[in-house]
């Protein structure tokens, strides 16, 4: 996939998972695997991408002994999410024109 | 490579970001680490998943605003030469001649030939990127297709169809199956038969460089007195199925667009990768639907198994009956739907939805 399509749609994908409910790195990668291949290295990014637009909250809470940051969508992303999801419907709508019929 | 290693390495690598930056990205991977090593991975699995440590540190400091440089170590400037008089740096013995040699004048570099070269070159390169595109474009849409007909030899029940292009069905009055096909140089076309199925196939030769080929659709023709099994797996195109009675409809479509007036059949199973389906109506024994992207539209569906599966698309059906005729399944990953799963005693009817990333909606006309 392109990487500029496959950049804005990674960031509607981890965007679904966190509206599920609060989430983590590992946890968001569980979820989105079979749909979309993430990795570590590339879900920080987006993360931070995603944070620093006010499209998530972060915080961090003991757990198992440990700490774990755990990401949490706000309002702004819930709206950024709906807009995604209408982008990528409407991708799919271009797709089909585009090829109904025609090679 | 352990962990800490490969740890040590993103460290190194996270050049020009502030500590605190530094130290998230590492608790980011050391919370990562423990995560999967609770899931029951090995840590060599881990290295592996994470990748290297240089292109991990590259896609962080991609997306991080370097902060300010750190001071330069202050260099201390070189102390000058000591400049001795001229006198005491000329040696006693060298001669001294009457005329100086002159020193000799550096060559002149002549390359200016190379600019006006490259210049052309390149016009050439984008002319031929212009040209040919548009010239494999024009051939494609001149191809000419003609249509040739072609009439079952014995007795056919079964359709099976392998195309790049398009076909629809028409119901006539006659006996025999009769297609009529589109053939051309660059179009490889096959009609068999064997045990009571007729086989047609056809596919380009090569794909056009840039524009595509106008290919006429097949007219499949049926005898209205009989119901056909029909399988059809389009790689790019269409297909039209018109109202009448088919006894199992399979139909494979990876690219384009599938519709049908109202038919009945007995099982309709549509498998599509990327594309379209319209049925106005369809009344059969079981629906099978897998939409991995694109979108099913059926307006009027009368069956007692509905089975879909949408990965990354849209599926809106519109049931005949009651919603507690049927027991309903629903299995919604990070979709969404308007069903919710229910089991009614009695019921005989089922309703099975899987939906990965996209939607379904399935309405009920509450008609008997």
């Amino acid at each position: 996939m392109d990487s500029q399509l496959k950049k804005g749609v990674l960031e509607v994908c981890v965007l679904y998972a966190i509206s599920k409910g609060e989430s983590y790195g590992y946890k968001i990668i569980s979820d989105l695997q079979g749909i979309i291949e993430i990795s570590e290295s590339t879900l920080y990014p987006i993360l931070k991408r995603l944070e620093a637009g006010g499209f998530l909250t972060t915080k961090t809470a003991e757990y198992g002994g440990r700490l774990r940051r755990y990401y949490k969508i706000t309002p702004d992303g819930e709206r950024k999410l709906f807009a995604g999801k209408t982008d990528l419907l409407e991708i799919i709508t271009i797709h089909n024109k585009l090829f109904g019929g025609k090679l | 490579m352990k962990y800490n290693e490969w740890r040590d390495e993103l460290k190194n690598n996270l050049l020009g970001v502030s500590e605190s930056e530094r130290e998230r990205v590492l608790d980011y991977y050391a919370e990562a680490y423990a995560d999967r090593r609770e899931a029951g991975f090995s840590e060599r699995e881990i290295i592996e998943e994470f990748g290297a440590p240089y292109d991990a540190a590259q896609r962080i400091l991609a997306e991080t605003p370097k902060t300010e440089a750190e001071p330069a170590p202050a260099k201390t400037a070189p102390k000058p030469a000591p400049v001795l008089p001229a006198a005491a740096v000329t040696p006693a013995f060298v001669p001294q001649t009457a005329a100086a040699a002159p020193a000799p004048k550096a060559k002149k570099s002549n390359k200016v030939w190379i600019i006006p070269l490259v210049v052309t070159i390149a016009v050439l390169v984008i002319l031929l990127a212009i040209l040919l595109p548009v010239r494999s474009a024009c051939r494609a849409m001149r191809t000419k297709f003609e249509m040739q007909s072609y009439e079952s030899a014995q007795e056919v029940t079964a359709l099976n169809m392998t195309i790049v292009g398009s076909f629809r069905t028409e119901f006539y009055d006659g006996e025999k199956v009769v297609i009529d096909y589109p053939v051309a140089n660059v179009y490889n076309t096959s009609l068999t038969e064997s045990g009571g199925t007729l086989h047609y196939t056809a596919k380009l030769k090569a794909t056009p460089f840039w524009g595509h080929y106008n290919i006429p659709d097949a007219v499949v023709k049926l005898p209205k007195s009989k119901a056909f099994d029909i399988t059809a797996e389009i790689s790019a195109g269409s297909a039209y199925l018109c109202n009448g009675n088919y006894n199992d409809v399979k139909l494979t479509l990876q690219a384009g667009s599938l519709e049908t007036g109202s038919i009945e059949c007995v099982t309709f199973d549509a498998d599509i990768d990327a594309g379209s389906l319209y049925a106005k109506g369809v009344k059969c024994n079981k629906l099978l639907c897998d939409v991995d992207a694109g979108g099913i539209e059926i307006e009027r569906l009368t069956c007692n198994t509905l089975k879909a599966n949408v990965d990354m698309g849209s599926a809106e059906i519109g049931m005949t009956g009651a919603k507690n005729e049927y027991n309903i399944t629903v299995n919604c990953d990070m979709g969404s739907t308007n069903l919710t799963s229910q089991t009614v005693p009695g019921a005989s009817k089922t309703i099975d939805i899987s939906v990965n990333m996209g939607s379904i909606a399935v309405s009920f006309d509450n008609r008997i």
